[in-house]
């Protein structure tokens, strides 16, 4: 090798060398600071205040600068709450109806926020106030995630407040109710006796469980299907439980942030320490029922109360849908993910005081199989549907079927429940069996109504 | 010097001796001269000795020398512009040790045509645009045939997406100084592994169809071969610079080869860089540099080359999105993937690859008619793609459907819609990353980990919301391959080879920045949700639950894909009359099998360790003759079957978890034929070709990311869907034209066209899996998909180009080309009965014949496009020989910013709403005007 080819390759590589180094492409990147630069706003207007402008039922937008200043007491972190931030000032709470998810890493309970109230609109939600976007279909709209920053001020990040201790009487359900939308601290209360045993929710469902205390005064938990505890067996202790208070109507409803909201460790009201017994609190069994389904809202699971709603294989539930202004119940198991659906809706216990006849209206649409069963049972625990005996009654109704036409109503016709009279008690279940590939029909239910003979 | 090049110095110079001990040879030089007015020495000759298969080039005095070639009679072919001009048979007196050839003359139409070589391969290709893909589809950017059809296809329509015959690269065989450098894998070539060594890679040659070659079978598409053995490469030595608008905003580009030596040696180095702070795209930047070095010795009847190169590139990358978010943003490139951090733009998507190989090749020379070529190679380095990843957090990325103002219309109303666009175009930054926000969750997420790391004890800190991990496929290669070439007679050939290849691709993800969060779990967040009842199936690893991942940590899952393959072919060439025939024949056998790290906690049965070996033996056969009906005219015709394995990437329902295989997986068969006329006179070339091809039974798999997290509807958490097609047929027609004409002032003018036809023809069946599911989502639904288009690509294209070029060395080409029938990916889920026909809610079903239901089945067209592209350049010559080159070439001269190069319809159907425009379709839009600036100083 000649020298100068040497001296070629040398002069090339430190060439190369310094035109590789000179060509440097900044991709190094600072952390931003961390520190929040507290917002220069001031409240103008307190909660309550605010709240006072809304009447029950109607919308209110609001078109002054109004500002309310709050700290945080919702949390989404494990599931429970979800598309809200509930903020607290002394005098109330109001719910922030979002559209925006992953809220407590940003709204985290004990922090500050203000609210810019200009723009958006009051409302309730069966008495529960909210505030939102606008309003659209006679509902509230919610607030854009893109929209949020323009209505709340980040402030300070503090503890979790301290709840309120507040006793279930206190609880009134009143729009204007200054605990509303507040985190409260109820004392002395202890899930109903027939809750026991049960886990907080059901997958992917919304559920009810019954609490009261000593005195007979009663709430309801509420507990997401989504909450990351759902499946946790509740306590069966008395004691406190923290929570938001929110009202449905005439029913109190708490929610809690986590499970360690739940503080039910004492001696049940009955002086037992758990299990068993109880005092009164079950709701009564009805005697007549007329069951509309318009409680129900579009593709949420059927949650009525008193009403049993329960996947026994699968994934899928009964969920109210609509048509023509008519709502209704629907099963399908069309497009499931699940490979099977066995799904049952079973109405509250009917006290056969007297003889009873059962009628109800049904439908089918997409028929590929008769997939509804009617059945009865008159030891039924209210939860557990295959520890009870159930009598398939299906033959004594008119059911929709593969000769009918789709989507078109049928009465069942009157079902006479004379012989279950003796033992005094029924409930009524309305099964869907299908499965996600061949046996997919829709089948729907309307209008049950059970009366005396 | 130092010490230590003076060692490898004396080391080279060492071994020089010992193999020129052994030489017993004749040195031949000569000169060659352009047979003109006045005649000028000619440069950069090719001169090919076909006896002793040596090769040598001319330098600037026309001079060029044959260290060592055996004596007797030798046959030498002078090669200009790839073109063989001339050759000349020589016998050598024996007992010579020197001979000279004296000066030779050749005939050359036009010695400016020496410029188009030294055109860079440049062209501001699309290949940012690839979301997540790494492969370069344009294996058309290897060839450097004269063939006005071919080079139409490599400089105007390969970076628009055009794909010769719609075949992907799978079915197109690169080699590498005599190795198959195809991905086991996935089939593909990786283009990305030599990229910025174009000086190098510029010595290659390509096969289309079923051209038989002397080094492989060959694929349906053809064969390319790269040569890059040091002896190949011109002795020369150029800097290149380089300015340009695309990808990267500057290039340096250096080699140095000496050429083979008088002491049968011969060395090659080649290095480049290119970069950008930020490329056509905002918030895409470029960072690569690439190194090459070659060595060779030629000894008797031997040459030993070793060869290594790799390439090293890291960008920013941008994606296709919706027309809506290019609306909003008033820009066809607006990209989603950036965001500012303190000021700068960051980039979540960095593609990361770096890949060097080595090659060893030994030719020997058996007989006067007998070669066996040897070559051993290794490939090793890293590949991976960083994303941004999320655990109980909102999804932070700025496209996401929910924030697409139609999407808020549809939820809530047009006016609060508006007001969301008022705010996207007051701020822009709301439609890119806030790093900021990203940073400032993580800070404020202090969580305790109960029983971290399975150890029973809880670990507390800031666990990450948000992170960015890169997902990595590193790649180990290890390929064998021999091929023997045997000249049974004078019209005879034989040629075969034996080819070893093994593949091992390490699969895994690995935490790169935690954003300022102490660590993250390694938990699988969808499984969490899907299967509550189960606290083992979120586990990535059952063996190390809960585990604690911080940065440089493998977390998600990790497996290896492990192919092997052996091959064995031959091939024989003969002529009859006017008749050249062809006949090939090939068997090889395919083994995979995936080797999993992690016990998945959906999956602990069959996701660790080996899995079943998959085993396919194929083959194919493949012949053709040509009859040469005059000098001028000649008309071939061939035809082929093959059948080929399933290629690994499409063989698992969910590989990232498991180990489970597409059920019924079967090779695919291939046929093909194709027919040409060809007419060639001095002035005119003119083709026409037509071809044949018929795919069966392929089956497609694509993975994507079902982003429904928790549904108002009561739906469900999703995750990863793998989308799997089987039954896939499809059949290639076409022609392909061009003529080319050259006047004698200097100009040549060329038409081309290909008019292609790539259908699916008949109904593929579509099976859906999630990552986390045992249970099908969608089991073997027919896909109503018969005679729709091959999308991704334009189906035919068209070139009309002028060149001019002046005698001082002046030279121009101006290209009118027009793309057309290009359709966009389409989702097989629309095109399904479920899809238009009936739905779980009961409502209405979308009525035959209606607007909606032609909406939802009816493929996307994409309207076809005008490019004018130009290109000006002129050589220098300096009175020492040296030479300076300026090209400066401008793609879309109209600066055209609104034609679609391809997209995709999302994955994702509205099976509720029947809405298509719910998940609507994502664009490419092509860059507008771009220009590239080369000066180039050779020496």
């Amino acid at each position: 090798m000649k020298f100068s080819s040497i001296l070629n390759y040398t002069f090339l590589f430190a060439l190369l060398g310094l035109l590789t180094f000179s060509a440097c492409v900044d991709q190094d990147f600072d952390e931003p600071p961390g520190e929040l630069n507290l917002p220069d706003i001031t409240a103008n207007t307190t909660i309550a205040e605010l709240k006072a402008r809304h009447i029950a039922g109607e919308f209110e937008a609001i078109t002054e600068d109004i500002i309310v200043e709050g700290v945080v007491v919702s949390d989404d972190g494990d599931g429970n709450f979800f598309r809200e931030i509930i903020f607290q000032d002394s005098t109330g709470g109001i719910l922030i109806f979002t559209s925006a998810s992953g809220l407590s890493n940003e709204y985290t309970r004990g922090r500050t926020i203000y609210l810019k109230a200009q723009g958006l609109t009051l409302g309730d939600f069966n008495g529960t106030m909210q505030i939102g976007a606008g309003i659209a279909n006679n509902e509230l709209v919610r607030i854009e995630e893109a929209l949020l920053e323009e209505y709340i001020v980040k402030g300070v990040k503090g503890p979790d407040p301290t709840p309120v201790q507040v006793t279930v009487d206190q609880l009134e359900t009143n729009v204007q109710n200054r605990f509303v939308n507040t985190l409260v601290e109820v004392q002395n209360v202890e899930f109903a006796s027939r809750e026991l045993g049960k886990p907080y929710a059901v997958s992917l469902q919304n559920i009810n469980l019954d609490m009261e205390d000593c005195e007979g005064d009663e709430l309801v938990l509420r507990t997401s299907g989504f909450s990351t505890f759902f499946t946790e067996i509740v306590p069966d202790g008395n004691g406190s439980l923290i929570g938001v208070f929110s009202i449905f109507g005439n029913t109190r409803q708490m929610r809690v942030r986590d499970l360690d909201d739940v503080l039910l460790t004492g001696d049940r009201c009955d002086g037992t320490s758990g299990g068993g017994g109880g005092g009164g609190g079950t709701p009564e069994p009805v005697k007549t029922l007329n069951e509309a389904f318009d409680g129900t809202s579009d593709d949420n699971s059927v949650i009525i109360n008193g009403w049993t709603n329960v996947v026994a294989t699968g994934e899928r539930d009964w969920i109210g849908k609509s048509f023509d202004n008519n709502k209704y119940a629907q099963a399908s198991a069309f497009r499931d993910d699940a490979p099977q659906m066995d799904t049952w809706m079973i109405t509250p216990e009917i006290e056969l005081n007297v003889d009873k006849i059962l009628s109800f209206e049904n439908a089918t649409s997409f028929w590929t199989h008769d997939g509804l069963s009617i059945l009865v049972s008159s030891d039924f625990d209210g939860l557990d549907v295959n520890g009870a005996t159930w009598v398939d009654i299906s033959d004594k109704a008119r059911l929709a079927g593969e000769n009918d036409a789709p989507n078109a109503w049928f009465e069942s016709g009157d079902i006479d429940l004379s012989a279950y009279t003796a033992q005094g008690k029924l409930f009524i279940a309305f099964r869907y069996v299908g499965n996600k590939d061949t046996n997919t029909s829709t089948y729907r239910i309307d209008n049950v109504v059970v009366k005396d003979k | 010097m130092n010490q230590q090049s003076r060692f490898l110095l004396i080391l080279f110079t060492h071994l020089f001796f010992i193999f020129n001990a052994n030489a017993q040879t004749v040195q031949v030089r000569g000169t060659i001269i352009a047979d003109q007015d006045p005649p000028i020495p000619l440069d950069g000759v090719e001169i090919r000795e076909t006896v002793n298969a040596q090769i040598s080039f001319s330098d600037e005095s026309g001079s060029f020398n044959f260290a060592n070639l055996k004596g007797g009679s030798v046959n030498f072919v002078f090669v200009y512009n790839k073109v063989a001009v001339d050759s000349m048979q020589v016998t050598i007196p024996s007992g010579e040790t020197s001979y000279d050839l004296g000066t030779i003359k050749l005939y050359i139409n036009k010695v400016g045509e020496v410029i188009e070589e030294e055109i860079p391969t440049v062209v501001l290709s699309q290949e940012d645009f690839e979301a997540e893909d790494d492969d370069l589809q344009f294996s058309t950017l290897l060839t450097a045939s004269r063939d006005p059809f071919v080079a139409s296809a490599r400089f105007i329509f390969g970076p628009r997406r055009f794909r010769i015959r719609g075949y992907d690269s799978e079915n197109n065989q690169v080699h590498i100084n005599g190795v198959p450098v195809n991905e086991l894998e996935n089939g593909r070539t990786s283009f990305n592994y030599w990229s910025g060594l174009n000086d190098i890679t510029r010595n290659s040659d390509l096969s289309i169809g079923l051209d038989p070659v002397d080094y492989t079978f060959g694929g349906i598409g053809g064969a390319s071969v790269i040569n890059m053995k040091a002896s190949q490469q011109r002795k020369q030595t150029r800097i290149a610079l380089s300015s340009t608008n695309g990808n990267y905003n500057r290039r340096i580009l250096a080699t140095h080869s000496t050429g083979m030596m008088k002491n049968g040696w011969a060395f090659s180095v080649s290095g480049s860089r290119r970069w950008a702070q930020e490329g056509y795209v905002d918030g895409t930047f470029y960072d690569a540099f690439a190194y090459y070095g070659s060595a060779e010795k030629q000894f008797d009847n031997h040459s030993i080359n070793l060869t290594v190169f790799g390439s090293s590139i890291k960008r920013g990358r941008s994606t296709a999105a919706v027309q809506e978010l290019y609306d909003i943003t008033g820009s066809n490139y607006y990209n989603p993937y950036w965001g500012y951090q303190n000021g700068e733009k960051r980039n979540t998507r960095v593609g990361k690859t770096h890949q060097p190989m080595g090659i060893l090749t030994h030719e020997y020379r058996i007989s006067d008619a007998t070669t066996l070529t040897t070559a051993i190679s290794y490939q090793t380095g890293e590949n991976g793609g960083t994303a941004l990843n999320w655990y109980n957090a909102r999804d932070p990325r700025p496209n996401y459907y929910r924030r697409l103002p139609s999407f808020i219309a549809s939820e809530s109303s047009q006016e609060i819609a508006d007001q969301v666009i008022d705010v996207y175009q007051n701020d822009p930054d709301r439609l890119q990353v806030d790093w900021d926000y990203l940073y400032e969750i993580n800070r404020n997420s202090l969580e305790t980990v109960e029983n971290a790391n399975g150890s029973g004890e809880a670990v507390t800190g800031r666990m990450a919301r948000y992170f960015i991990e890169d997902r990595r496929y590193d790649n180990r290669r290890a390929n064998i391959a021999t091929s023997l070439n045997h000249q049974l007679n004078e019209t005879t050939l034989l040629s075969g080879g034996f080819s070893f290849q093994g593949q091992k691709v390490i699969s895994y993800k690995e935490i790169v920045d935690l954003l300022g969060s102490e660590f993250a779990l390694d938990l699988d967040q969808f499984a969490q949700r899907d299967f509550p009842d189960n606290p083992d199936a979120a586990q990535s690893d059952l063996d190390r639950p809960n585990r604690i991942v911080r940065e440089g940590d493998v977390f998600g899952y990790d497996y290896d894909s492990n192919i092997r393959k052996y091959d064995l072919w031959a091939q024989t060439t003969f002529e009859l009359g006017n008749t050249s025939i062809f006949v090939a024949a090939d068997v090889n056998r395919t083994s995979f099998w995936r080797t999993g790290r992690f016990r998945n906690g959906r999956f602990p049965e069959s996701s660790l360790g080996d899995s079943e070996i998959q085993d396919f033996t194929n083959g194919g056969v493949k012949a053709g003759l040509t009859y040469t009906i005059n000098g001028r005219n000649y008309i071939y015709a061939r035809a082929g079957y093959m059948t080929r394995a399933p290629f690994f990437r499409n063989s698992y329902l969910s590989v990232r978890t498991r180990d489970e295989v597409v059920p019924g997986l079967q090779s695919e068969k291939i046929y093909s034929g194709e027919a040409a006329y060809v007419f060639r006179s001095p002035r005119l070339k003119a083709k026409a070709s037509f071809y044949y091809t018929q795919f069966n039974d392929q089956t497609w798999v694509r993975s994507f990311f079902q982003d429904d997290i928790q549904l108002d509807e009561g739906g469900l958490a999703d995750g990863f869907v793998n989308f799997i097609m089987t039954n896939v047929d499809k059949q290639h027609m076409g022609t392909e034209l061009s003529a080319e004409y050259s006047f004698s002032q200097g100009l040549t003018v060329k038409a081309v066209a290909a008019i292609g036809q790539f259908i699916f023809n008949d109904r593929p069946l579509a099976t859906i899996y999630r990552d986390n599911d045992a249970v099908a989502l969608v089991k073997n639904r027919l896909v109503y998909a018969k005679n729709f288009y091959v999308p991704g690509m334009p189906q035919s294209a068209y070139n009309l180009g002028f060149n001019y070029r002046t005698k001082n060395f002046w030279s121009f080409y101006l290209d009118f080309s027009y793309m057309n029938d290009l359709y966009i990916d389409f989702n097989p889920n629309r095109r399904t009965e479920a899809a238009i026909s009936f739905d779980q809610i009961g409502s209405d079903k979308v009525e035959q014949g209606s607007d909606s239901w032609n909406d939802i089945i009816r493929q996307e067209k994409v309207d076809g496009y005008l490019m004018v592209d130009l290109s000006i350049s002129k050589s220098i010559k300096f009175k020492n020989g040296h030479y300076l080159y300026i090209n400066g070439r401008i793609n879309n001269l109209l600066n055209n910013q609104n034609y679609i190069t391809g997209g995709y319809e999302q994955l994702r159907f509205d099976f509720e709403g029947k809405d298509i425009d719910r998940f609507a379709s994502r664009y490419f839009y092509g860059y507008g005007f771009g220009y590239f600036v080369n000066v180039t100083y050779k020496m």
